[in-house]
């Protein structure tokens, strides 16, 4: 796919049209090459040309911002950010003692040598190549044949190679019969005749014909098919100053980019996600986490950008990020695991379905909490809220109405988690009574009294049992009533989704910088672009938030879809534990893909 | 003490809907104001009333009436477990909810979720809170079209049930469930439970019926009729279709002492 698209792109530049309209297309067509991160690999590319006098291998070598630190140690072993002689012949001897070479079954060295070399500072950021042209001589007799192996093991680990393979047609030079390994491209045989037989005709190996006969190209076309995507941008980057227009262009395109490359694993996404579900955000707080994330990230970037080109060799990208990864991975794993412990234990109550919302109680008023297990005293206290002797006190008292609360359903005393959620019942009164609009606390369960009654009274409250009937209520009410102190201090607290959680997470999400993202920094620096470069990091990291939000508020809504129902109502008091061992996990999974 | 707060329950499908609305409107023809509550799940008092569609179509169940339920108990239906309040405002629901059609003043309460004892819901809470201010409050006259007559009523609120009606027909099932109810409503130390006998085709059914209710206050026998069933397709007032089954809710309203 990503091969396919390649090519459209590449025929596109060969129209002479502005560069911009090529990395609109390249953008637009190339969704997928932007999932394949390019920039951790390393890209071996071997063009082998078959001449009458010998072959020509032609060796693009393309390392990723991850993994140039190999071969920076072989070209600079000193640090000095410049490419010694030394360093170079080592360089090449590294190339050549992974290269096999056989001619009719024997070994052979290539001669090879640069034909361009990037500077330190674009191998640093992942963005330059490396070309090499290697070459065995000795002349192919004509009317005879040459068998030929090829193989490349260069970086096996994370290399990908791709081999082209043509011949010097013109001068009567065949490829009669080729083998290669089609899936890894790293090793070819093939057998090689030279001079027209008129018997050949049909034997001529037809992937000959279909070979390219063009010459290597280091055109502009090239340069973006090769490094489709992000890599695209980065070159366009390179290439000269922009018209403002340009420039806005490029600004809207990287925050494309940074948009859909927020769909690509690793970006905070499950993250945001799996946060506000398990803590029931909202739109705003989808928004908020959205918009920290974007300002780390972006932040991030710059910090480690600016890092990048003082020290160079100490905050080389290709060590920094996986340990960058790994330190958000680990606090993504705390954040998960103090949730889960905190769940399981219920001190956590304020989860999913357990928002408080302590605004029911007014300052003004006599609240009265009512345990569910004395549901029975409701209607009572309501009956008797309304009887003149309790209005009277009403008004002497100076309190404006009574409320009676409760924490609402049962349902959770039919729970698998019963022991459970009776700590969760009493954390979630607790809560209540520690904001000290609570005026009484009626329970028929004597425990649960004596748990509640200290905290109580220290705010100027007191537990009840319930009223069995309306006129004790009645005589409760007015003694309750009595009690009540219009210059008690209340403190209602809103929504419990602090600002703590929110950044805790949105920096996670946000603090390791997208390689790619660094990457157009740096060499934007590198080409001393650096305004350019700051702005295109900066719409690159709001197009990534953009996706971040839009995720998050679709997980909002569509919580807020589920959570309307009772069936539903008993799945959110399992979701936040699930949530939170999924955080841990995909912690783990940070950690472990940083290796 | 006059009757003012009549509830009317019995086993599903004996006829309590098409009694309560009958009996509503004999009420309000005694000229009292009269509000009709279908306190039914699966509500189907405004078509007993003859309430026609159009007018039907605009009536929102309390128990929907999301934004109100909010605003009074400070909680949304399906919100569960946050704090609300348990004693909502609704005193002012009555008139300006009800909906005012020939004498009746009619109030759907809407299904509330099936649930345990002691579950507090939003929604649950504005029911109740609602049938107790009729039952306890309201100064007019409230007839209740429940189904099982306990519901959304704890033993503050039945105290003021002036009078329970419990529909039987002639067959053991509903004799035997209607005994049930009994049992509950006496728990529920209601001072009035008497019996009402519908759909008897003949003396047989009267006399089985009187023998399974021995000793039990049964006040009255409609008559199983075929208008009731043609008036009902025709959506017109059950009031209107059948004058013996009419005549006979008025003797029952002699009998148990409304005036
Ligand atoms: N006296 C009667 N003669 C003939 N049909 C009757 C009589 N009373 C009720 N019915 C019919 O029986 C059916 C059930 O009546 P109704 O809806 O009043 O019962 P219900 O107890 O309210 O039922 P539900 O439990 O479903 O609310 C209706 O179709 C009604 O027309
Ligand atoms: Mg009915």
């Amino acid at each position: 796919m990503v091969e396919v698209v390649d090519r459209s792109c590449s025929k596109f530049s060969r129209i002479k049209g502005t560069r911009i309209w090529i990395l609109v297309i390249c953008l637009v067509f190339n969704t997928l090459a932007l999932n394949a991160h390019v920039l951790d690999e390393l890209s071996v590319k071997t063009r082998l040309f078959v001449k009458q006098e010998g072959i020509d291998f032609k060796l693009e070598l393309a390392p990723g911002v991850l993994i140039a630190e190999p071969f920076l140690k072989i070209l600079d072993p000193r640090q000095t950010k410049e490419i010694s002689e030394s360093g170079r012949s080592a360089f090449l001897n590294h190339v050549i003692r992974h290269m096999v070479v056989l001619v009719n079954h024997n070994e052979v060295s290539p001669d090879c040598g640069f034909t361009e070399i990037p500077a330190i500072s674009e191998l640093i950021t992942g963005v330059g190549t490396i070309y090499l042209d290697c070459r065995i001589d000795g002349p192919i007799p004509k009317h005879a044949g040459y068998d030929f192996e090829y193989r490349n093991s260069l970086e096996s680990g994370v290399a990908l190679y791709s081999l082209h393979i043509s011949s010097d047609r013109e001068n009567q030079v065949f490829i009669t019969e080729e083998e290669r390994d089609e899936i890894t491209q790293d090793s070819i045989r093939f057998s090689v005749k030279h001079g027209f037989e008129p018997g050949d005709v049909g034997h001529v190996w037809q992937a000959d014909l279909l070979s390219s006969q063009s010459p290597v190209s280091n055109s502009l076309g090239d340069r973006i098919s090769d490094l489709a995507g992000m890599k695209s941008l980065l070159r366009i980057l390179k290439m000269d100053r922009f018209s403002p227009a340009e420039m806005a262009l490029l600004l809207v395109l990287a925050a494309a980019a940074g948009f859909l490359h927020a769909f690509t694993p690793g970006h905070g996404k499950a993250l945001v996600g799996a946060y506000l579900v398990a803590n029931r955000g909202s739109v705003v707080q989808a928004v908020q986490l959205g918009l920290i994330v974007t300002l780390t990230h972006t932040a991030s970037i710059y910090l480690f950008g600016g890092l990048s080109l003082t020290a160079t060799y100490l905050f080389l990208p290709s060590r920094v990020i996986p340990v960058l990864t790994v330190a958000s991975g680990l606090l993504v794993i705390a954040i998960g695991l103090y949730s889960l412990i905190r769940r399981g234990l219920k001190l956590e109550v304020d989860h999913a379905h357990l928002l408080p919302n302590f605004q029911v109680f007014g300052k003004g008023n006599v609240n009265i909490l009512i345990d569910g297990n004395a549901a029975e005293a409701t209607e009572y206290f309501s009956l008797a809220a309304e009887s003149e002797s309790v209005l009277y006190s009403l008004a002497a008292a100076g309190a404006e109405d009574i409320t009676i609360c409760s924490t609402g359903c049962d349902t959770h005393h039919k729970h698998w988690l019963r022991i459970l959620d009776e700590n969760q019942q009493l954390g979630m009164l607790k809560k209540a009574v520690r904001t000290g609009a609570v005026d009484a606390f009626v329970s028929r369960d004597r425990s649960r009294r004596e748990k509640i009654g200290d905290l109580l009274r220290k705010k100027g409250g007191e537990v009840f049992q319930p009223p069995m009937e309306t006129d004790s209520a009645e005589r409760l009410l007015v003694k309750i009533v009595g009690r009540f102190n219009r210059k008690r201090t209340v403190n209602l607290p809103g929504n419990e989704m602090t600002w703590r959680h929110l950044f805790s997470l949105g920096f996670a999400g946000g603090v390791v910088p997208c390689p790619d993202a660094l990457a157009i920094l740096l060499i934007a620096v590198s080409m001393a672009q650096i305004l350019s470069g700051l702005m295109v990091v900066f719409a690159f990291s709001v197009g990534l938030s953009l996706a971040l939000m839009l995720t998050g508020v679709l997980v909002v809504s569509m919580g807020n879809l589920t959570i309307y129902s009772r069936a539903a109502g008993k799945i959110t008091t399992v979701v936040p534990y699930l949530t939170s061992l999924f955080l841990t996990g995909l912690g783990c999974y940070i950690v472990f893909n940083a290796f | 003490m006059e009757i003012k707060k009549l509830a009317v329950c019995g086993k599903g499908g004996v006829g309590k809907t098409t009694f309560s609305s009958v009996l509503s409107y004999v009420l309000a023809r005694k000229g009292r104001e009269v509000f009709a509550i279908d306190a039914d799940p699966n509500p189907t008092l405004a078509e007993a009333l003859g309430i026609p569609d159009h007018i039907l179509a605009d009536i929102t169940p309390i128990a929907e009436m999301t934004e109100l339920i909010a605003e009074r108990t400070g909680a949304r239906p399906g919100e569960y477990g946050s704090f609300f309040k348990l004693n909502p405002r609704v005193k002012d629901i009555p008139d300006r909810y009800a909906i005012r059609y020939r004498d009746i003043h009619f109030l759907m309460m809407g299904a509330t979720k099936k649930a345990g004892q002691g579950c507090a819901c939003p929604e649950n809470t504005m029911i109740k809170a609602l049938m107790s201010y009729l039952i306890v409050k309201e100064k007019e006259t409230v007839v209740l079209d429940m189904v099982a007559g306990t519901e959304h009523m704890g033993r503050g609120t039945a105290a003021s049930v002036d009078v329970m009606l419990i529909v039987v027909e002639p067959g053991t099932r509903s004799i035997k469930a209607a005994k049930q109810f009994h049992r509950f409503a006496r728990d529920l130390a209601i001072s009035k439970i008497c019996f009402v006998a519908n759909k008897v085709r003949s003396e047989k059914d009267e006399l089985f019926i009187k023998k399974q209710m021995l000793g039990l206050d049964l006040v009255g026998s409609l008559p199983y009729s075929d208008s009731i069933i043609e008036g009902e397709r025709g959506g017109i007032a059950i009031y209107d279709s059948d004058s013996e089954y009419r005549e006979e809710v008025s003797r029952i309203l002699e009998r148990i002492g409304v005036r």
